[in-house]
């Protein structure tokens, strides 16, 4: 499965990059194809393409702030989560992501 | 019934959407800090170069509220919202009312810029609506801002200016005290980050001393926790050890108060007791001597735009100093069991 996340948090500087890297290892330990962006007050932008996000199967948004360009995700599979609650669990965030792009 | 379902979705996300705002203004606040810091140095001198920092860096420490209210109304009705937004908190800012007003403004016009634009027309009206819904709503709001909401808000304000200018000495340690539990009960959560807004929120009123007890306690949590580390090896896994030896020097250098979960996260309540105790009494010396900060900046470029650095170093390092020791007396009267956590740690 091809997942796109995207992570934005209050400043940018923790929380983003801490369920970035969690996530991307879970992904790895389950053989998923994940590509990430950041975002966040403080952060460098780093933009998924277009072509990154049509490709994915499933897009999991891990959020404290509301996520800049929202449009680009008309018509995906989108799986929106607290950023919070994805570093508390990230096997079971990983776990509904799956049920998701399962469920056809 | 999608009108009550998206009202109640919008207001159930109410903390999301202010915290989109916030995010969104911290730019601009550090901007605006830094270059009121730079000039600072040049005094009130008549050269060009001092006035363009100062001018620049009141511009930035000025509209920050109304970039909040435009991110906060854009995170409730996407891009319609900005405009509404940006000119509401400006109202907001002109009739008194402050940063309190801008958020409210904010939320309302935001809400309203969303229901308006879902009003349905007939088609050949329907494709306008979107250039002239956003008029509609900060038509709206600007009658809520200045009639009604407004008047109570901006003598709240006034009265909380006044009363966080008139502490002493004796209130600003009060002050410390009570953000110091908040910046040190959760680590970067809720809490903290109430506390940090509210330091950077006063600062509209020209108060700078609760962003000054702020910075200095932001670092207590995972310094401390390093430098229990250090005093008393015996006490900490093989994976805790090697992350603060690695983690101190971050610490300092991004200055940011996550970086201590990971040392935190296997025995939360002792390491929370002497986290918020370390910051307290950080908060309560950098209080009491009066610490300010003009720039909400963290780690190394904290270091130059403090009023008085030395009250910021002496601070810090009693709190610091009263985290490691307390969290190793309380790890010591503790059964944790070390070799039972490595055995853990390897299995994994």
């Amino acid at each position: 499965m091809k997942i796109a996340l995207i992570t934005a948090c209050l400043a940018g500087l923790a929380h983003s990059k801490m369920a970035a890297v969690a996530m991307e290892k879970e992904a790895k330990r389950r053989k998923h194809e994940i590509v990430i962006e950041e975002q966040g007050g403080h952060k460098i932008p780093v933009k998924l393409t277009q072509a990154q996000i049509d490709e994915a199967d499933v897009i999991i948004l891990a959020k404290a702030v509301s996520i800049a360009g929202k449009d680009r995700l008309n018509g995906k599979k989108v799986l929106e989560v607290n950023i919070n609650r994805v570093l508390r669990d990230v096997k079971g965030t990983m776990d509904k992501a799956e049920k998701l792009f399962k469920q056809g | 019934m999608t009108f009550l379902e998206d009202t109640r979705d919008i207001f159930k996300n109410i903390g999301l959407h202010f915290r989109t705002g916030v995010s969104y203004m911290l730019p601009i606040l550090l901007i605006g800090g830094f270059f009121g810091s730079v000039a600072v140095i040049g005094k009130d001198s008549d050269v060009e170069i001092w006035k363009m920092f100062k001018n620049v860096g009141e511009i930035g420490l000025k509209y920050f509220v109304p970039i909040m209210a435009a991110y906060v109304s854009f995170s409730i009705a996407d891009t319609p919202g900005i405009a509404p937004g940006f000119i509401v908190g400006i109202l907001a800012q002109q009739t008194d009312s402050g940063y309190l007003g801008a958020l409210f403004g904010g939320i309302f016009v935001g809400y309203a810029t969303f229901m308006v634009l879902k009003i349905k027309l007939p088609e050949i009206i329907q494709s306008t609506w979107g250039m002239i819904a956003p008029v509609f709503s900060t038509l709206i709001v600007a009658f809520l801002i200045v009639f009604v909401i407004g008047p109570p808000l901006a003598n709240l304000m006034t009265a909380i200016g006044n009363m966080l200018h008139s502490l002493g000495s004796k209130g600003n340690a009060v002050l410390g005290a009570i953000m110091g539990v908040f910046g040190g009960i959760d680590y970067g959560g809720p809490f903290s980050k109430t506390q940090s807004t509210f330091a950077t929120a006063v600062m509209d009123l020209k108060s700078y001393i609760p962003l000054g007890i702020t910075a200095a306690f932001v670092t207590v949590p995972p310094l401390g926790l390093c430098l229990a580390t250090f005093f008393k090896p015996k006490l900490y896994t093989k994976t805790e050890r090697k992350y603060a030896k690695s983690s101190w020097v971050y610490t300092l250098v991004a200055g940011f108060t996550e970086i201590a979960i990971p040392l935190a996260a296997n025995d939360i309540i002792r390491c929370t007791v002497a986290t918020i105790l370390g910051c307290v009494v950080t908060g309560v010396i950098a209080g009491f001597f009066a610490l300010e900060l003009y720039t909400p900046v963290l780690g190394i470029p904290q270091w130059f735009f403090f009023n008085k650095p030395l009250v910021y170093w002496g601070s810090l390092s009693v709190g610091v100093i009263t985290t490691a020791l307390s969290v190793n007396f309380l790890k010591s009267i503790s059964n944790r069991n070390i070799e039972e956590l490595e055995k853990q740690e390897e299995s994994i």
